[in-house]
This record gives C-alpha cells, structure tokens and sequence, in this order.
C-alpha cells in the first residue's frame, strides 16, 4: 500500500494557507502544491500526480467543486480522492459535497495539530 | 276553574248521556201509562159485559115470573129462582167493579142497586101473593106500580151505567191519544235536542280546538320556514293554550339559538371569506366543494370554477402520491401540516403548507383544507439558511488561521516557547475556541429548532449511553478535580434515541455540573426507570442556581451571571440545546435545586421490551425463526405475533418504519410483515429503501394490509420482479393459515448444507469467502471457466457465486449452462450472484439472482445475500415439486 506523501491543496486564504503548510509539511511530512484558487490550480497542478487533493470550498471565482469537476476531466486527476475543507457545515451542504464523491470534509476551523493524522487514516481507510 | 278541553269532552258526554236517559224516562213512562190505559180498557170492557149480563138476567128472571104470574105453573119457578140468583151475583160482580170504575159510576150504581132491590122485592112478592091469592091479585099487583114502571126505571138505569161507562171509554180514549202523541212529541223534542246541541257542541269544537290547532300549526311550519318572530295568540284557559304557550316559549329558545347560530354561521363566513390562509372543503369523491377568496387567489383561479371540480387538478403533485398525503396528515395525530405545491394556470407553481380535517357537512364525509403559501417562508428559509452559512463561513474563517496559528506555536512546531508567552497564548487559544464553540452552538440549536437537522435515532442501551458519558466528561471533571460516579448503571432498558445528540446533552449536563461544584466534589449520573421511561439525572454538589435564575435557565445566552459564563468558558447556549434535543427525543427535562447541590434530569420514553429483542435472540440455536412485525396497530401486531408464534416463528414488532430499520439493521431476520400505512413512511416507500439498503435487499416481505389487495394491483408486480419479491400480499383481516404459509415459503431452509459453487480466479477472495460463507454452506471453488463448466456438468449446485473477468473468458458464459437443460441436474435454474468488481449493465443483473459489487460489498452482506438465496433456492424447489407431483 503507498502511502500519503503528496497533496494539492487549494485554498484561497493566506493565513489559513501558512497554516496549513505548517501543519502538513512541518508536522506531517507531507509534499504540499498549494494553489490560490481553482484557474490556479487548473494551471499550476498538472503534473505534480497528487495522492489526494484538499479543496477549499468557499473561494472566489470558482469554488471548490467546480474545481474539482474542472480536474476530473484531466486523466491526472481523474480519481484522485478529494478531502473538502469548509466553514459551511450545515448537513445539507456538507450532504451535497459527499454527493461530489469526497471521501471526507473537514470543518473549518480544523485541529491544526492532528490534521496531518486524520488524513493519513482517511488515506488507510481509502485505499485499505 | 279552567274549563279544559277534558272538561268540554266531560261535559259534552254528561250531556249526551242525560239526554238518553231522558228519553228511556219518556219511553218508560210512556209504556207504562200504555199498559195502564189497556188495564183500564179491559176493566171497562168488563164492566160493560157485566152490565150485558146484567140486562140478560134480568129479563130472563122477568120473563119466568111473568110465566108463573100468569100460568100459576110451578114449572116458571125454577129459571126465576136461578135467574135471581144470577142477578145477586151479577150485582155483586159490579159493586166490586164499580169501586175501580169512572167516577159518577158509583153513584148511578148507587141507583141500580136501589132499584135492583126494589125490584127484586116486587117481583118476590108478586110471586108470593099468585101463590096465595092467584093470578088477579097478582096482575093487581102488576098494575099497582108507579106512573113510570119500576123494570123501566131499573133498566134506564142500567142503561145509563152502561152510557157513563162509555162515555168514560171515550174520553179516557180521547185523553189517551193526546197523551200518547205529546210523549211522542217529547221524544222528538230530546232528539231534537241531542242534534241541535251536538251540531253545537262540533261546532264549537271546530271553533275551540280545531281552528286553534290548525293555527298552531301553521305558525309552526311558517317557524320551521325561517319565521322566527312566528308566534301564536295564547287565548283561553285550556290544553291548546299550554301547547301555544309551550310553542311560543320554544319559538322563543329556538329563535335566540338560531340567531346564536346565524350569527355564529355568519362568523364562519366572515372568517372563511376574509382568512389570510386558504380554505378549501373537498368531498369524499375529491371534488371541490367550497374556495374561499384566498385560496382562490393562491390557486390563481376564480373560485366558482374551481367549484365541482376534482381538487387533485389543482395540485402539481400525482393523485396518488396527493392521496397518500392526505391519509398520511388525517393520521396524524399531531395535525403537522404537509407542504404541497400548487398548479397555477400557466404552469407556474406555489409551495403551500396545508393542514387537512376531515369532519362531516349534510352527514357527508369532507375534508377542510387550511392551507398557507409558503412562498415568502421558503424564500425566508432560504434567506436564512444562506446567511447562517455565510456568517458561520466568514467568522470561522479567520478562526481557522488563529486557531491553527496558536495550536502550531503551543504545540512548539515552530520552536520552544517561553513560558509567559505561552500562558498569553493559551488564553487567546481558550478564546477562540470558546468563539468556535460559541458558533457552533448558535449553529446547532438553529438546526435543531428549525427541524433541520435529522437526527439518526437508533434503540440504545441506556447504561451504554450513560457510561460513553461519563468516560468522555472524566477528563473535564479531571481538571477541575470532580469525580464521576455513575448509579444505576445496571438498569436493564433501552431508547430510541440519536447517541451523539444524547451525547451532547449529558456533556453540556456533566460539564455544567462539573464547573458548578466545589474542587474535590462528585458529580451523579443516576439512571432509573419511572413509569415507560427512563430517567437520567445529574447531581452536583454546588450552591445551587438562585431564585431569580431559575426561570429562565432554558432560555438561550442565560447565564446566573455574565461573568461567571465566561469565567467557566459557558456559552450560554448548552441548556438551551439540551432542552431542544431531549423534546426533539420525546422527553422532557427540568432541575431542583437547593443550596447543597442541583439535580438536573431528563426523561426519555423507554423503547418496549419486545420491539428491543437482543441480537443473540435471532441466532441462538432453539428458538424458531425471526420475523420482523412492522405494524402501528399494537393490537394487530400482537395478534400477528401470535399468529406467527402458533406456526414456531419468534416475532419482534417495530411500530413506525424507522424503527423497523433500525431493527432490521440491528438483528437478522428471516422475514418481514409490513403494513402499508404507518405512522411515518408509505409501506411500498419503506420498501422500495429496504431494497436500496444492503440489511433489506433479500428480506423476504409479507405485506399484511387493508389494502394489500389494491395496492397489489395498483403496483401490478412491480415490485415482486425486483430481486427479491414481496412473498404474499395478506388482506387485513388476516387469515392465519396463509399468513403462516407465506412465511413458511419466505423461511425454507433445505435440510442439508446447501453447496455453493464459486467462481473466482483470485485465491484470497477465494479463500475469504470460504471463511465468510462455511458455516452456512459447501463451498466448492473453481479458478478457471473450464473448471467451471466440467465442475457443472458433472455436479449441481444450490447457489453459484461468480466472477466475470476470469482468466480464461467471461464468467457470463456459465449463464447459458445454469438457465435450461443443458448444463444443470436438473431443469430447473439455479440461483447465480454475480460477484464482480465491476458494476453490471442492468439487463444482466436482471438474468441472475443478485449482483454485487466487490468493492461495495461487505462480508457481512455477501454472507446475507447467500443464505438468502440458499433459502429462495429451496423454496422456489418446493413450489416447483409440489406444482408437479
């Protein structure tokens, strides 16, 4: 089984961004793409082959599934597993995100601290 | 004196009856003055032929004494003495008459006798001197007689006798007849009489009782015609004046009623004409009977076209799915109004929420629709909604970067912090955590109050709650050096109930109970059961809430005191969440409280022992199979537990559908009864979710219904085509023998191990199905197609689990072998569950008994889906032997 080592995350705000960069490659070792928005991501993310993608939800322009529906047609991205991230968590929306064929959503604000661990047992769950 | 009609009759009789009488004295009387006047006719007539008699004597005696006068011959004397002697007696035959005799007779009589006597004198003695001197002597004698002879004056006074008497005769006659006639007359007269005072007396009558009656009448029917000033004059004293003063009074009550009504009606009216909601009244055929203006102006239509015609036209939902609708809010004990959307002409729709009550008009059946244009409150809704995200998404934001930012710096990813700086941190992290719980709170209890959020209720174990509980407020207790304890926790119950909203509910309690007592205290978690439901209760050991708290401790952001919330990192909130989601539970929750402690408790309605059936129960070794009663009725349901309990089934019984699912994933069972209408799900719904859920889509269904017939027909097998078939539709009322039949064919096991044959060229698969399945089966394995096919030809089997992509070709070529004669024992098919990586086209899942998807498949459910099939292959054997012998 490979292990988690490469995510593309894409998120519009920088000091959650700097957040994030902390969390996942200070403490979890991981090698982060971090995008600022979703024409970002369409342009900067092909070939970096990640083993999960971590979208923000909420982001100006073009938001987190449109994003990802915008990746899926690239063969690249195709299934990579999707991990949404947002502040939005009334049932519905978080309902409708499942719906996307995310494997889990996160909430804003998430534990900066066992971040990196929640997505390496999701990761097991996953490809287990 | 009231002179009644009683009386009137009375008296009419007295007088009728006097009048009879009257004329039975005139006819007595005049009967008896009859036989008085024929008495004295025949007195008279004998006193007249006395007097005859007389004469005759007289002359005869005369006549033989003239003889001997003349002759001297001895021979006369004889007939003189005799006819003497017939003088004497006729004599005394008439003095004795005479005394009854007309008046003046006993004077003339007087006459006779005295002239009788004289003459009998003379003629003895003429008799004697012939003897003596001869016949000279005797004819002297003769000659010395008066002027006028004495026989002339005797027999003038005979005669005269006789006159009177006939005049007597006469005039008694006379006076006889006119007496006759005036009794005659008198009769007349009281006949007469009777007539004349008879016609009176009807006239009167028809005056009296009559007229008044007809007057009472007609005053009667003009009341009963609306004229509720129709009152009638009372006048006289008697039973028809009672009656109209009755009818008056009763005119009276009947006429303020009636207002009262009218008024009352006119009220209605006004409200049904001018209510801001809709009202529209449909009949038992559907048809529209009455719309008021605003519904009028919410269907878009004039109301008298929509009158008569069929309500579900004006609907955008399908009549049926409209029909259950309105059974499912008439069942409703709570009334809650269901939403429905309106057809507008032009095809634009409204959401309405409408309220139905079925009552009776004109002793018809109709159903009263209220009904809201929720519009403007989804728009609300939606307003709402949209801004509760956004401001939960713009505040959690820029909590998420100081939140990360701080848990990174104290988890000392950026390098070792100084102490002081640390203890500056830790109070930004406390804040804004306590800002993040804040929302989610203000987040939550929207939810929760709006009904938005859907609760997953499941049957728990009540200690198994309270102890999740305590282990996860131990650490907080923890910190502010507070024991747990939990007591009761041996109660034997289970709840119907949400475990991580329960959960919520006795953290925001414990942690409470935990802040508000003093350091080195305990905290109670007490579990008992009262009546049907289950009590938890959280007992500290602080000062209590004061009086002027108390009130309001529910309500949201109350706090004893602003800064002690703070103080104790409270939100003000948790109350106010726990009460909604114990009420969201069914429960109800309250506190006591004194200066040595409070008590909060709750109350959660207790889920029944028999609806609660241990897992175990369904496996254990003896007991019979498991059926599933999913019936709202508790009589119908006990009775079907019965039933099934004759035929050696255990039964459990699920009251509402979601109960039912929750069962059903919770136990194994070997079969279903569903009833079509329960409280809260369509039965053929609930089935058609059984089938989308791995725990319902082999379950053998008996649907048991009062409309299992039509719905039957209604779904004209659609459902029994599925995979899994409904086994039998039962008809309410239900007939044991069938309902025991059809769960004996949904339950056959063949008696020996079923052998299955799988299909599979991946060897760990392989091997995992073996271990999953070789309790309940044989498994023969085959890696290759041409193992396959040789292993078939020479063996049948109960069930084939096969792969597609093989080795050696597809796994579908097998299909052709298992369906007919070539390949199988026997001619009958075999059941195959296609088990593949990959989803099956749907013209192939429908050629085999079940199609599976690797990856979404557990082994649990593969396991099912097995057994299920090894039982429908023996059953479908069964059917087919006993069609054939």
């Amino acid at each position: 089984m490979k292990p988690l080592k490469r995510i593309l995350y894409i998120e519009d705000e920088i000091d959650i961004q700097t957040v994030m960069r902390m969390s996942l490659e200070r403490l979890g070792g991981f090698e982060l793409l971090v995008c600022n928005n979703g024409i970002d991501a369409v342009a900067k993310a092909p070939g970096f082959a990640p083993d999960l993608m971590l979208v923000d939800v909420m982001m100006p322009g073009m938001d987190g599934p449109t994003t990802v529906t915008t990746l899926r047609t690239m063969e690249e991205f195709a299934t990579t597993p999707v991990v949404f991230i947002t502040a939005k968590v009334q049932p519905h929306e978080v309902a409708r995100l499942r719906e996307l064929g995310a494997i889990d959503v996160i909430s804003k604000p998430f534990d900066a601290m066992t971040l990196p661990q929640h997505l390496q047992s999701l990761w097991r769950l996953h490809t287990g | 004196m009231r002179f009644t009609i009683g009386r009137k009759l009375w008296l009419g009789y007295a007088f009728v009856i006097s009048m009879i009488l009257l004329i039975f004295v005139i006819a007595l009387v005049f009967n008896y003055r009859n036989r008085e006047t024929i008495n004295d006719r025949e007195r008279s007539d004998g006193f007249v032929r006395q007097i005859t008699a007389l004469r005759t004597n007289l002359l005869d005696a005369e006549n033989s004494q003239r003889g001997f006068l003349i002759t001297g011959d001895q021979i006369y004397l004889a007939p003189y003495g005799d006819a003497v002697e017939r003088l004497r007696d006729d004599m005394a035959t008439l003095n004795r008459l005479v005394a009854t005799a007309a008046p003046g007779q006993a004077a003339r009589m007087q006459t006779v006798n005295e002239l009788m006597g004289a003459k009998l004198q003379q003629m003895a003695q003429l008799v004697t001197l012939r003897r003596a001197t001869g016949f000279d002597a005797a004819r002297d004698g003769l000659r010395d007689e008066d002027s006028i002879p004495l026989a002339v004056r005797l027999r003038g006074a005979i005669d005269q006798l006789a006159t009177g008497e006939r005049l007597y005769r006469t005039i008694t006659d006379a006076r006889f007849e006119s007496e006759q006639a005036l009794w005659r007359s008198g009769i007349w007269v009281t006949l007469g009489s009777i007539f004349v005072l008879g016609a009176a007396g009807a006239f009167f009558l028809q005056r009296t009782l009559t007229r008044r009656l007809r007057r009472l009448a007609q005053a009667a029917e003009r009341f009963g015609q609306g004229k509720l000033d129709e009152r009638v004059a009372v006048g006289g004293n008697d039973e028809i004046s009672d009656l109209a003063r009755s009818f008056n009074q009763m005119a009276e009550v009947k006429a303020v009623q009636r207002r009262a009504l009218e008024a009352r009606e006119t009220q209605l009216r006004t409200i049904f004409t001018n209510a801001a909601d809709g009202i529209l009244t449909v009949d038992g055929e559907g048809l529209i009977k009455d719309v008021n203006p605003s519904a009028a102006i919410a269907f878009g239509r004039d109301a008298n076209l929509m009158r008569g015609e069929k309500a579900s036209r004006f609907f955008a939902e399908e009549e049926e799915r409209l029909f259950q609708i309105v059974r499912e809010q008439l069942a409703d004990p709570g009334h809650r109004p269901r939403e429905l959307t309106i057809k507008r002409p032009g095809g634009a729709t409204v959401p309405v929420e409408m309220t139905m009550q079925r009552t009776l008009h004109d002793d018809k059946p109709v159903v009263i629709c209220i009904l809201r244009d929720i519009t403007e409150r989804k728009r609300v809704d939606q307003l709402k909604n949209e801004f509760v995200s956004t401001v939960s998404h713009e505040l959690r934001t820029p909590l998420t970067s100081i939140n990360g930012s701080l848990e990174l710096v104290l988890g000392n990813v950026t390098g070792e912090v100084l102490p002081e700086t640390r203890a500056m941190l830790t109070i930004a992290q406390n804040n804004s955590r306590r800002l993040v719980r804040l929302i989610n709170d203000i987040l939550d209890i929207e939810k929760i109050e709006s009904g938005h959020v859907a609760f997953d209720f499941r049957q728990l174990s009540v200690a198994d709650v309270a102890r999740s509980a305590i282990d996860a407020n131990r650490g907080y207790g923890e910190r502010f050096t507070v024991g747990l304890e939990l007591l009761g926790g041996d109660i034997d119950a289970n709840i119907y109930g949400d475990s991580d909203r329960l959960q919520q509910v006795l953290a925001n309690l414990l942690s409470n109970a935990i802040k508000f007592s003093p350091t080195g205290g305990t905290v109670q978690l007490a579990l008992s059961r009262i009546g049907d439901a289950v009590q938890f209760q959280v007992r500290d050991q602080g000062t209590g809430i004061p009086p002027e708290f108390q009130g309001r401790i529910f309500d949201k952001f109350a706090q004893a005191d602003a800064s002690d919330s703070r103080q104790k990192g409270g939100t003000g909130l948790g109350l106010s969440i726990a009460k909604s989601i114990v009420e969201r539970h069914g429960g109800t929750i309250g506190f006591t409280t004194s200066p040595a402690g409070t008590v909060f408790s709750f109350t959660l309605p207790e889920l029944p022992a028999a609806t609660a059936a241990p897992v175990a129960a369904s496996v254990s070794a003896n007991a019979g199979p498991r059926v599933l009663i999913c019936e709202d009725d508790s009589d119908v349901a006990n009775l079907l537990r019965m039933m099934l309990r004759q035929g050696g089934y255990e039964a459990d019984i699920a009251r509402t559908a979601s109960q039912a699912k929750v069962m059903l994933n919770e136990h194994a069972y070997a079969a279903m009864t569903l009833d079509l209408i329960l409280p809260d799900q369509d039965g053929i719904s609930l089935i058609r979710e059984l089938r989308a859920r791995e725990a319902g889509s082999s379950l053998p269904i008996v649907v048991v219904s009062i409309e299992a017939t039509e719905r039957a027909a209604e779904l004209n097998g659609e459902l029994n085509g599925d995979v899994v078939g409904i086994v039998d539709w039962i008809q309410k009322p239900i007939d044991q023998t069938r309902l025991i039949e059809s769960i004996r064919r949904a339950t056959f096991t063949p008696d020996r191990t079923p052998r299955i044959l799988h299909v599979e060229d991946d060897l760990d698969i392989l091997r995992v199905t073996e271990v999953v399945l070789r309790d309940v089966a044989e498994m023969v394995s085959a890696t290759s197609l041409a193992e396959a096919k040789s292993l078939l030809r020479r063996n049948r089997y109960d069930l084939i689990l096969l792969d597609i992509t093989l080795g050696d070709g597809s796994g579908l070529e097998l299909l052709p072998l298992l369906h007919g004669t070539s390949g199988g024992a026997g001619g009958d098919t075999t059941p195959v569950i296609i088990f593949s990586a990959d989803e099956m086209p749907r013209d192939i899942s429908r050629a085999v008994s079940a199609a599976l998807v690797k990856s979404h498949t557990s082994n649990e459910q593969l396991s099912r889906t097995i057994e299920r099939m090894i039982e429908r292959g023996g059953q479908i054997r069964t059917v087919h032997q006993a069609g054939t012998a």
